[in-house]
């Protein structure tokens, strides 16, 4: 990326990005790390039942962070909006006491719902599955209309405002404008699972009504592929799915009712040159072969897993980062994170194809231990230099 | 593969719900359809 208005410094860092998805060997290991913005709202002292609330105050957390942590992006990313989901009566995502939003389990869809959902996935969404989950589109008449006016307005203004800020952090504080999610978008059959069946009902599914699941899968395929490919995607500006249902899976039934739409999202994207930024949530050790056959280049953000197997059955064809444990920036010595960063460059980084990464999300302050965190990104600028 | 719903109009759809007369899809037709873009983003947003 050159646009004229991005700092030089931004562009330089851009390029590491960029010469890892086009498969060359970067200047040095790119960091690319996924933090919540409850991280910076609590790192400059600001309260998340107040603070939360404004756009202006969390960017403000987001440019602080961002310039006293050594990361290559800009730090926070901002995926839930409080005053949207009160707007909404949401039932998906409570404030905690503490002012955390917090994800409780739902169901939006019931078994009867199947057949309407397979006809037409959007329509079915909005006449009974969202008004199942926000409580606020069932006031009625103009009440209704109201709450969703407040609510889309909030989001676009929100979201503008949040895409223009970040832009400008990142210029100021030469940061790459990429990010962990371009966009974001689940695969079809972590799409049924999640807000629609639950996690929970979907295991029962896929034994009582498994051609329901099949075809619910395919129905949605074209619906999660549009949420995949946006008019800014390309094969930097990547797009997010976070992977869940496999590893709870038999094998047998990962093939049938997991993988064929899994593999048809994410070939779809690459047909569309649109990159997938994977998170490969828990242990996918068992599926590897499985996942190296996805379009080249795909990038993997592990949980688990041994690090020189993932190398050798997915290193030389896609991008793999992640492993790196956030439990170790708590309760580690700065040493001890140091030494644990320095055997995952050894073992991915030579030939390219790395990206430095941990491996979960950074939610709150309280999660690692900030010096640590900044040893380690220091380290890895220094060590993670390709000669 | 395109989305195909009751709810959901593509930009040739968008045109021809709205009434918009020829010569002037450039000026209506495309700030229309990014209307419909973005609540789809929106749906999606719900969802997620």
């Amino acid at each position: 990326m050159k646009e004229s208005f991005l700092s030089e410094q931004t562009v330089e860092i851009n390029s590491l990005f960029e010469d890892v998805f086009d498969g060359k060997t970067p200047k040095r290991v790119p960091i690319l790390t996924n933090i919540d913005n409850a991280f910076c709202l609590e790192y400059v002292g600001f309260d998340l039942k107040k603070e939360q609330y404004s756009i202006e105050k969390t960017l403000q957390a987001i440019e602080k962070t961002t310039c006293d942590f050594n990361g290559d992006t800009v730090l926070g990313i901002t995926l839930r909006l409080p005053q949207l989901y009160s707007i909404l009566k949401a039932r998906n995502f409570k404030m905690g006491a503490d002012g955390f939003l917090q994800h409780p389990e739902v169901r939006g869809m019931e078994v009867e719902d199947y057949d309407a959902l397979i006809a037409d996935p959007y329509k079915a969404l909005w006449d009974t599955i969202l008004p199942r989950i926000y409580e606020g589109l069932n006031e009625p008449s103009f009440l209704g209309s109201k709450t969703l006016a407040f609510a889309f307005f909030t989001f676009i203004s929100s979201m503008g405002q949040l895409e223009n800020g970040y832009t400008e952090i990142a210029s100021k504080y030469g940061r790459s404008t990429y990010t962990m999610a371009s966009a974001a978008s689940a695969e079809p059959l972590d799409m049924l699972s999640d807000q629609l069946r639950s996690f929970s009902e979907i295991s029962k599914d896929i034994r009582r009504y498994p051609d329901k699941v099949v075809a619910a899968c395919e129905a949605l395929l074209p619906i999660c592929l549009k949420a995949g490919i946006t008019p800014k995607s390309n094969r930097y500006n990547r797009t997010f799915v976070p992977l869940h249902m496999a590893p709870y899976m038999r094998e047998k039934d990962f093939l049938k009712f997991y993988l064929p739409t899994f593999s048809a999202y994410i070939q779809g994207m690459a047909d569309a040159g649109v990159g997938a930024n994977l998170f490969v949530e828990q242990d996918w050790m068992r599926y590897l072969d499985y996942l190296n056959e996805l379009p080249k280049g795909t990038l993997m953000v592990f949980e688990y897993g041994d690090a020189k197997t993932i190398k050798e059955k997915v290193g030389d064809r896609h991008v793999v980062s992640g492993l790196y444990p956030i439990g170790l920036l708590k309760s580690g010595s700065e040493e001890q994170c140091i030494d644990k960063a320095k055997e995952l460059v050894d073992i991915f980084a030579p030939g390219g194809g790395y990206i430095f990464s941990f491996d979960k999300a950074i939610l709150r302050l309280n999660d690692v231990n900030a010096d640590n965190l900044k040893a380690v990104f220091n380290f890895v600028h220094e060590y993670g230099q390709y000669k | 593969m395109e989305v195909k719903s009751e709810y959901y109009t593509n930009l040739v759809n968008t045109l021809e719900k709205y009434d918009i007369p020829e010569e002037a899809v450039l000026f209506a037709g495309e700030s229309l359809q990014t209307l419909e873009e973005m609540l789809f983003g929106f749906t999606i947003y719900l969802i997620s």
